[in-house]
């Protein structure tokens, strides 16, 4: 009997091949997209799980709170793992890290640059599950000036040679032995490094704060031990913050608070503002796109299955003449469905294959359908295949195998009332999917080319920022300004601890007559910064070069003589560790993200530890090798240095990467969508026009025109998909209002959006309807009697 | 073998009702040969899909082989269907995608019959219907009269003791038709009882009593002396 059904699913698909392969194409399609996305969705939950005892293992975030101010930060003093692991049995260890930075390695003249050096206590590589390729876990980063490269950067230092005793120069000036090599960090790790640096070498610097009084800059982690109680650890948690820091903080008005947050909680979750860059929103929504394509590709199947079915009613009439059971039939359309939905399958594994490398350039990742270890992947794929096949086959089989063999042979059951319903319900419901994600694809595009275009209140285009990476370099800043200055199609340069637009760190300070510190940001700049960033002063005057002899003179921005200044704000006065006087007003910029409203920010002249970058405008005729003129300027200063430049509009957008990728994805997928669902269309334009056959024939022996018949069909199309529009407007605008409160600048969502996304549909179903309406409208009038 | 009283049929749409069988009474013996005839519409075919079990009555008895079937569901029918009924219908009603051997096999494979038992009866009556070298063609590479030939092997291929013919010349020029008639001839004389519905006079002229139908009623029953 398998054997039977076997011939029959293939010489019934050999025969409608066209319809096959839609069939086919479509669910292989929306498989291919569901793999995609789920893979890209498990690897975001994946994040530092990785490691062995990742449970156990929680950052230690401060929080901040006055009556200001209240936020989260991870980037704490260093003293407070010690102090945890000296007042808590709970805690079994820690390990601290700084944040990534830029620094410039050098061995025997060769120099390599790096965006990811970091410090590590000396129990990371036992803390932690990172591997080591060479070296000791228990005392690789043990001792002063211990340094672990990874193996791509020992081979672009040494290349073939040991790296194991060579020693080598950070940043020009600092000698360090190289003690171990480590593996690559997966790259489903919060913490990346390509270097690693003994942390125990901090503690011989004396500028450095290393107590709880300051050197907010050591992310801790901690262990806990199996028998950790949180309602326990909470309790003593207030004696102990009392202690350690709130009774030196009082009266100052600040309190802080302590929280543990789960290692695998870090990526997506991260109640601080310096999470490493995943979403849940963002994840959410991409497994929502997944379900969404993954439905329009069933509903598609489903659709094609039931006008399959309904061709086959004569067939199926017959076989229950000649004795099949229901459940009989049942079986054999079912099992059609699955082996039909599992050719798919294994299409879209062939589709996902071929799509990965360019997905992984899309979305920044490694994936890979078969990783090493994971089999939810493939177990939830074969398990939504046979439910795929499944569900689209069940509801063919048992329609199909209801009617009484007498109906199908007479062709009752295609003339039966309402026999269109069930498609064109899936049909609108599939279009709906697609439209919403169109529309969400356009809100989205049009929030992000507003934020593009939004103007930041400082220059974006022709401005490079030229990273100043070692003491050398900051000790040479006006010497390699003139040397820029010289440089034909340079107009400005001016030096600065932070560039503007990614968000500059904060600090306590007393507004005049505050008695109590709030946390405001700040951004130390030299005399000619604000011109050569084109940004105003509105009132008072700039820097000059007096004041960098004077470094008690500062200027403040428009927000932070809204918030702390009553009446002129010349001359009033900050406090922090001294007086300084506002000698000017700066019209407000945007120096975060548009994810954040301008803050009050005070500007300064004394950088506490050098300037890092020098901001460089050029003409706009400056041409294509101003980069070089520079580069060329910067070797004639420092020779030994690496030249490290980025453009001000790159550097922007790296505020917006979660929000790009998810441009990019959403695009593509919604193109899916869109081609997924129209290929339902056309399936269900091709079933229901050619069970009109009938019908348009005899109307057209009556006299009706081939051009009125097509119109007549096309407006029975049309009013399915305006209900698909309409059913998407509030879903659309529910969501979307959601995301855009992401932003504090942002775009309107008007009707317009959702008109012409109605008009866009209506012409791609105009075009793949059109054409089986034309047809279908020819009809001649003797086949009719034919059929008959 | 069949007993029908009082059968009734009707047809209900939203606002009409149509009586296509009204009080039908009669016996068939096994082994009979019994044409039925009657212009359109008199309610033949209907009668042919109720005593094939293919239908209901709306009210009324038909016992078939001892059984009453009037209120039987699909399954029960069905399986007295396929180990006693064969059909042979107008349209010969083949299924395109299989091929002659493939469509005569199918009730056996209903029947959940062996494979090499069905590949053995399948090739034997194919060569009793002189059809077994179109077995592997399909059924839109046969002529008429041998997609016919077709269907009454598929018809006998599970021994049935009775097998319905719906205007089985219908679509066959004369000498196709006098073929298929004898096949069905030779079945009774074999003694498959034979019920076959026709306009066809001479097609009537084989079977050993025609039953006319007018409006759903029986008008006429007329039993000839000897086979033709």
């Amino acid at each position: 009997m398998f054997y039977s059904f076997l011939i029959t699913f293939y010489r019934n698909a050999i025969r409608r091949i066209g319809s096959t392969v839609i069939n086919l194409l479509g669910l292989s399609i929306g498989l291919a997209a569901g793999i995609l996305i789920l893979l890209y969705v498990f690897n975001e939950y994946s994040f530092d799980r990785f490691h062995k005892n990742f449970e156990s293992i929680s950052r230690v975030n401060l929080n901040y709170a006055n009556k200001d101010d209240d936020f989260y930060a991870s980037e704490i003093p260093a003293a407070v793992g010690p102090s945890l692991l000296e007042y808590f049995p709970e805690i079994s260890s820690f390990c601290r890290v700084t944040n990534t930075r830029d620094a410039y390695f050098n061995y025997k003249g060769k120099i390599v640059d790096i965006e990811n050096v970091i410090y590590a206590d000396s129990n990371f590589f036992q803390f932690f599950s990172f591997q080591l390729a060479e070296g000791n876990t228990k005392d690789v980063l043990r001792g002063i000036r211990k340094l672990v490269l990874t193996e791509e950067l020992s081979t672009k230092l040494f290349g073939d040679e040991n790296p194991i005793g060579k020693i080598v120069l950070l940043n020009g000036t600092e000698s360090w032995l190289v003690s171990g090599v480590a593996k690559k960090s997966p790259q489903n790790s919060t913490i990346q490094f390509e270097a690693l640096l003994s942390f125990e070498t901090l503690y011989t610097d004396p500028d450095l704060y290393m107590d709880w009084n300051g050197g907010n800059q050591y992310q801790t982690y901690v262990a806990l031990n199996p028998t950790f109680n949180k309602a326990g650890f909470e309790s003593k948690l207030e004696y102990f913050l009392d202690i350690q820091i709130n009774r030196k903080l009082e009266g100052s008005g600040f309190k802080v608070g302590l929280m543990l947050e789960p290692m695998q909680r870090l990526h997506l979750y991260s109640l601080t503002e310096d999470g490493s860059g995943g979403n849940i929103a963002n994840i959410r929504i991409f497994a929502l796109i997944a379900i969404f394509i993954l439905l329009i590709a069933c509903f598609n199947f489903t659709n094609m299955a039931a006008a399959s079915a309904i061709y086959r009613a004569r067939e199926t009439g017959i076989r229950k003449v000649l004795g099949a059971t229901r459940p009989t039939l049942i079986r054999q359309y079912l099992g059609e469905s699955i082996m039909l939905s599992v050719l798919a399958a294994l299409l879209a594994l062939l589709l996902t294959e071929i799509v990965m490398p360019y997905y992984n350039a899309l979305i920044d990742k490694d994936l890979n359908f078969y990783q090493t270890g994971n089999f939810i992947i493939p177990i939830a794929f074969i398990v939504l295949v046979i439910v795929t096949g499944f569900v689209s086959g069940i509801f063919p089989a048992i329609f199909l195998s209801a009617y009484q063999p007498v109906d199908t042979l007479k062709g009752g059951f295609i003339s039966s009332k309402n026999r269109h319903l069930f498609p064109k319900i899936l049909v609108v419901l599939q279009f709906a999917i697609a439209v919403g994600l169109l529309n969400s694809i356009w809100i989205i595009n049009s929030q992000l080319k507003y934020i593009r275009e939004y103007k930041t209140g400082f220059y974006t285009e022709n401005v490079f920022g030229i990273s100043l990476p070692g003491k050398t370099a900051k000790e040479k800043v006006e010497v390699l300004k003139q040397a820029f200055l010289q440089q034909a199609g340079v107009i400005q340069c001016g030096a600065t601890v932070e560039l503007p637009g990614a968000g500059v760190t904060m600090n306590g300070y007393f507004p005049e007559t505050y008695t109590q510190p709030v946390m405001i940001h700040v951004m130390d700049i030299d005399a000619t910064f604000i011109e050569t960033m084109g940004m105003t002063v509105v009132k008072g005057r700039d820097f000059d070069k007096i004041d960098a002899e004077n470094p008690m003179n500062c200027l403040v921005n428009e927000a932070y003589v809204r918030q702390y200044v009553a009446s002129d704000p010349i001359g009033k006065k900050i406090s922090r560790g001294g007086e300084m006087t506002i000698i000017g007003v700066v019209k407000d910029f945007h120096f975060a993200s548009l994810h954040e409203t301008i803050a009050p920010l005070i500007l300064t002249n004394k950088p506490y530890n050098g300037f890092n970058f020098i901001a460089v405008r050029t003409a706009d005729n400056a041409g294509n090798n101003v980069i070089e003129k520079l580069e060329k300027a910067w070797f004639s200063v420092l020779p030994n240095d690496p030249f490290i430049p980025v453009s001000m509009s790159t550097y922007l957008q790296r505020s917006y990467v979660s929000e790009m990728q998810l441009a990019s994805i959403l695009s593509w997928f919604t193109f899916l969508a869109v081609i997924i669902a129209v290929t339902g269309l056309l399936g269900l334009s091709s079933l229901i026009l050619k069970l009109r056959t009938k019908e348009l024939g005899i109307r057209k022996i009556l006299g009706a025109s081939g051009q009125r018949l097509m119109i007549a069909s096309l407006i029975e199309f049309s009013i399915l998909v305006l209900i698909a529009n309409v059913l998407a407007v509030i879903p659309v605008w529910y969501f979307m209002d959601a995301w855009l409160a992401g932003f504090s600048y942002t775009i309107h969502i008007s009707a317009a959006n959702f008109a012409v996304t109605l008009i866009v549909t209506l012409l791609i179903s105009w075009i793949s309807v059109g054409w089986q309406a034309l047809r279908a409208a020819r009809v001649k009038t003797i086949d009719i009697i034919k059929y008959e | 073998m069949i007993k029908a009283e009082k059968l009734t049929k009707i047809f209900r749409t939203d606002e009409v009702e149509t009586t296509a069988l009204n009080a039908v009474s009669f016996e068939i013996k096994e082994g009979e040969f019994v044409a039925i005839m009657g212009p359109s519409g008199c309610g033949k075919s209907t009668l042919l899909n109720i005593l094939g079990l293919l239908d209901n009555p709306t009210s009324g008895t038909y016992t078939f082989l001892d059984y009453e079937v009037s209120k039987s569901n699909e399954r029960q029918r069905a399986n007295l269907r396929k180990h006693n009924i064969g059909f042979v219908f107008q349209n010969f009603n083949l299924i395109d995608e299989l091929t002659v051997f493939e469509n005569v096999e199918l009730p056996l494979i209903y029947l959940n019959m062996a494979t090499r038992d069905r590949r053995e009866r399948v090739n034997e009556v194919l060569e009793q219907m002189q059809i077994a070298h179109r077995a592997k063609h399909f059924p839109l590479q046969l002529s008429g009269g041998q997609q016919q030939r077709v269907a009454v092997a598929r018809a006998v291929i599970a021994k049935p003791s009775l097998i319905l013919a719906d205007e089985p010349t219908g679509n066959l020029d004369s000498a196709h038709g006098e073929e298929v008639m004898n096949l069905l001839n030779e079945l009774n004389i074999t003694g498959t009882t034979i019920i076959m519905v026709t306009h066809s006079q001479r097609d009537a002229e084989y079977s050993r009593r025609v039953i006319r139908l007018f409006d759903g009623q029986i008008i006429n029953e007329n039993i000839k002396k000897s086979i033709v």
